[in-house]
This record gives C-alpha cells, sequence and structure tokens, in this order.
C-alpha cells in the first residue's frame, strides 16, 4: 500500500509537462522529481542558484561546491546552469520559473498560502517560499488534507500567518485535485478513487464546488 | 600588491558593534576558515550584527562551526531566511539573548545586491499581504502594490571561493556562488577564503567570477576545514 504523501508526489509528477520549468519545495514536493517519467525533459529550478535536467546526484562526501537547498548534490550536466542566489530570485520574481510546488500548514478559500510560521512561536526560517509564490505564475501545493491532529489544513480563511496572499492556483492532496482562485474558492477537479465527493467534501473546511468534468484519478497503480 | 594575508589579520578587521555579512548556503560556499577564526574570538568581540542566510547552519556537520559561532554570544543580531538547522541560533532568539530578523530569501538576496550596487532601495511584490510587510513602506506601481525594502552592507564580509589569483579575481563554482557574489560587493572591507591560489593570469578574464576590486583581502583555506 502506498502512502498518502508517495500518492500526492505520483499524481503531482503524473502532471508535471514535458519542458515545464519548475521549483519544488521542502517535504513532499521534493521527493517529486524522481517519480517523473523520463520521457519527459522537466528543468529543475532551485534557489541557491542552479537550473539543471535530470535528477539529484549521489551523494559524494566533501563535495560541497554543488548542493542545493535541501543540502542534497544536485546533479551538473550540460544543459544545467549555475548563478548567483539574486539571478535566482530575479528567475523567480520575475516569472521565468513557470511553476512552483510547495508544501503547506493552510490553504484558504482566497488562495492564500501560508507554510512559514505556526501562531505564538518564533519563526524557524521562511526561505524561498515567499518569493515562489509571488514571481511564479502556477503555484501548486501539495500537502496531506489534515494535520497531525486530523485539523483539516485546506480552510475558508488561513488563520496561520500567511506566506502569500491570492497567489495558490492548485491543491494536490490525499482526497483528490483542487483548483483555487480568489473569486472561485476551492474546484474539486479529480478525485482519488477511494474517495467519494461527499467524503472529500466533509474533510474541507471550506465551500467546495465540483467540475461538472469531474476526473477519478488513475496512477496506473494499485493504492492498496 | 599581493592581497594574501592570514586568516588571523583578516579576521582582525572585525571589531565589536561591526555588521558582517557571512557567505555560503547550508554547507556550500561557507567560508569555515574564517568563521572558525571568528569563532576564536569569544570574549574579545560583543554586539555584532551577523548577515547570513542561515545563521552558517552545520546540517549535521560540526566542523562547520556555525552552532560554536552562535555559542560565544558575540552574535547580538542576526538577519537571515532560514535558522531551522541552527539549534544554538534558534534557542538564544526564543531565549531572548539574540534578536532576529527574517526576510524571504529573495529580499535577502536583492537588498545585499543593491547595498553593494549602490542603490537606495527596491520594491518587490514578495511578502505583500504577509506579516513581512508590517512597519514598511507599500508602494503602488501601475496597479500593482510592492514593499520598499532597503540596502543591506556590511563593515567585513567573510565570502568563499573556489580559486582566487593573488590580485583577487575570485572564481567560484557551481552553487557554492551563491549570496558570495552580492556579499562581495556590499562589504566595505571584503575577505575571500579560497581552496586554491593561483598567479595573475592564470584565470579566464571570461570565468572570473568576482573582479578584485571588490575583494581587499585573500585567505588560503586548510583543507581539513572542508574534510566533512
Amino acid at each position: 500500500m502506498i502512502s498518502n504523501r508517495e500518492r500526492i508526489a505520483l499524481k503531482v509528477a503524473q502532471d508535471i509537462k514535458d519542458g515545464e520549468f519548475v521549483n519544488f519545495g521542502h517535504g513532499i514536493p521534493y521527493s517529486v522529481p524522481p517519480l517523473i517519467d523520463k520521457s519527459k525533459k522537466v528543468f529543475f529550478q532551485n534557489e541557491p542558484g542552479v537550473v539543471c535536467f535530470g535528477t539529484y546526484a549521489p551523494a559524494e562526501k566533501g563535495v560541497y561546491e554543488m548542493l542545493d537547498a535541501s543540502n542534497s548534490y544536485v546533479c551538473e550536466l550540460p544543459q544545467g546552469a549555475f548563478m548567483s542566489t539574486s539571478a535566482s530570485f530575479a528567475m523567480i520574481r520575475g516569472g521565468h520559473v513557470s511553476k512552483t510546488v510547495l508544501g503547506a500548514l493552510q490553504v484558504d478559500s482566497h488562495a492564500n498560502i501560508a507554510n512559514w510560521k505556526t501562531p505564538g512561536k518564533p519563526a524557524s526560517g521562511i526561505g524561498g517560499a515567499m518569493d515562489l509564490c509571488a514571481g511564479c505564475p502556477q503555484v501548486l501545493v501539495a500537502m496531506e488534507s489534515t494535520a497531525k491532529d486530523g485539523t483539516p489544513k485546506m480552510v475558508e480563511t488561513c488563520t496561520y500567518p500567511l506566506t502569500a496572499a491570492g497567489r495558490v492556483t492548485m491543491v494536490y492532496t490525499e482526497l483528490g485535485v483542487f483548483t483555487v482562485n480568489p473569486t472561485e474558492g476551492f474546484t474539486l477537479i479529480e478525485r482519488f478513487p477511494d474517495y467519494t465527493v461527499e467524503e472529500i467534501i466533509a474533510k474541507v473546511a471550506a465551500p467546495v464546488k465540483v467540475s461538472p468534468d469531474l476526473k477519478v484519478i488513475d496512477l496506473g497503480i494499485p493504492l492498496d | 600588491m599581493s592581497k594574501i594575508t592570514t586568516f588571523e589579520k583578516a579576521i582582525d578587521h572585525i571589531q565589536s558593534g561591526m555588521t558582517v555579512m557571512l557567505g555560503g548556503f547550508f554547507l556550500s560556499g561557507s567560508p569555515f576558515g574564517l568563521v572558525k577564526e571568528l569563532t576564536r574570538r569569544k570574549g574579545k568581540l560583543e554586539n555584532l550584527t551577523l548577515i547570513s542566510n542561515d545563521m552558517a547552519s552545520e546540517m549535521g556537520y560540526p566542523q562547520a562551526y556555525g552552532n560554536a559561532l552562535i555559542d560565544t554570544g558575540m552574535i547580538k543580531k542576526c538577519i537571515c531566511t532560514v535558522m531551522t538547522h541552527n539549534k544554538v541560533a534558534l534557542k538564544r532568539v526564543a531565549d531572548g539573548l539574540m534578536e532576529s530578523e527574517m526576510l524571504p530569501m529573495g529580499t535577502f538576496a536583492e537588498r545585499i545586491r543593491i547595498g553593494g550596487a549602490g542603490i537606495g532601495g527596491f520594491l518587490t511584490p514578495t511578502g505583500v499581504g504577509t506579516p513581512i510587510a508590517e512597519g514598511k513602506p507599500i508602494i503602488n506601481v501601475d496597479g500593482v502594490d510592492y514593499i520598499l525594502e532597503k540596502p543591506l552592507k556590511a563593515d567585513v564580509s567573510l565570502v568563499y571561493g573556489s580559486m582566487a589569483d593573488e590580485n583577487g579575481n575570485v572564481y567560484i563554482t557551481g552553487t557554492a556562488r551563491n549570496f558570495n557574489i552580492a556579499m562581495a560587493t556590499a562589504g566595505k572591507f571584503t575577505v575571500a577564503e579560497v581552496l586554491k591560489i593561483v598567479k595573475p593570469g592564470e584565470i579566464d578574464p571570461s570565468m572570473v567570477t568576482i573582479p578584485a576590486p571588490f575583494i581587499d583581502a585573500i585567505v588560503l583555506a586548510n583543507e581539513e576545514d572542508y574534510k566533512l
């Protein structure tokens, strides 16, 4: 049986298109790149200042000049490029990275995202998430639908401090895939076969519209 | 005139109350030897402001000295984007012993870049509608709200290089470039710790990452500092 996190990552990987230029954040998104079908040519952008084609390189201890934002070793391939972090964020903020996939603590009906701070605790890091949300035309959130204590993470209005206002375009969870925008709120466009529409709506603490073209997700592998 | 000097003489440029920039993104492109030498000044230096992406996070490698540096207590304030992996820094902030200004990474990088470029501020859409915007002017340009962010500068910048010539031209490979390029321009006095020193002319001018006028001093890294 595959875990919730694995099915979310597999679905994101399935939807990444040939030729896309993507930045993957920490958490579930970071596990996506190796799952993308090798027939697709996908370029990865990473915050310190690297554009590379392909997947992560095997770790070689002591080579600390080729690390990404998660301290993993990046590949160095002829198709890649290195730049300063200032240029990296010109690329991000300037809208030249077509898509970012981020984890989140909360996403709301107004397309707001909260993913850097829990109320009442000092923040431990912002990283590149705010710039990625501000600049990337497509902001995908990949997260489990509930927190560890069962609290829904898709809500009507975020109660956690925001990372960006009105910038999220899609939400991937173990229930299915939703579009979101500030005027329409959440719309369920695809569902995993083991959840009914009613079950999905019950797990979201915000109004959910259902697309007339609602599809059932087929990952090509058994879910259980 | 050769810019090559020793770790001791390089760090002697730092005095109490100064602002210090430290290059590197986690382990990548971090001048470990300079951090180690600064850490040795425990008890002699105080009230420093440290501008560093991740507070020299060690990421499980204590040889990188980041936690030890914060533990000296010489850092009064830090300006960073993430301190998740520096537990000593997190604890000092939680205990009220160190002030922290946390920024979005692109804002952090650009504030340093304009600090070195003589620009008085820049307008960014990043952080509009979030706590980052609090207390900062919002300027609307052609219907879009932007935050006015001011430049960051340093008295001394500590950066990393893969190679340098004795005139101070620096070449950096891979992701080790990160903040080192902008920080070299934003420091009144910039020291580059490099893995290799070559004769002037040996670095192809087209391959120079940081041109010599931005570099005031060069120190040759000790190999053992980089054995992780």
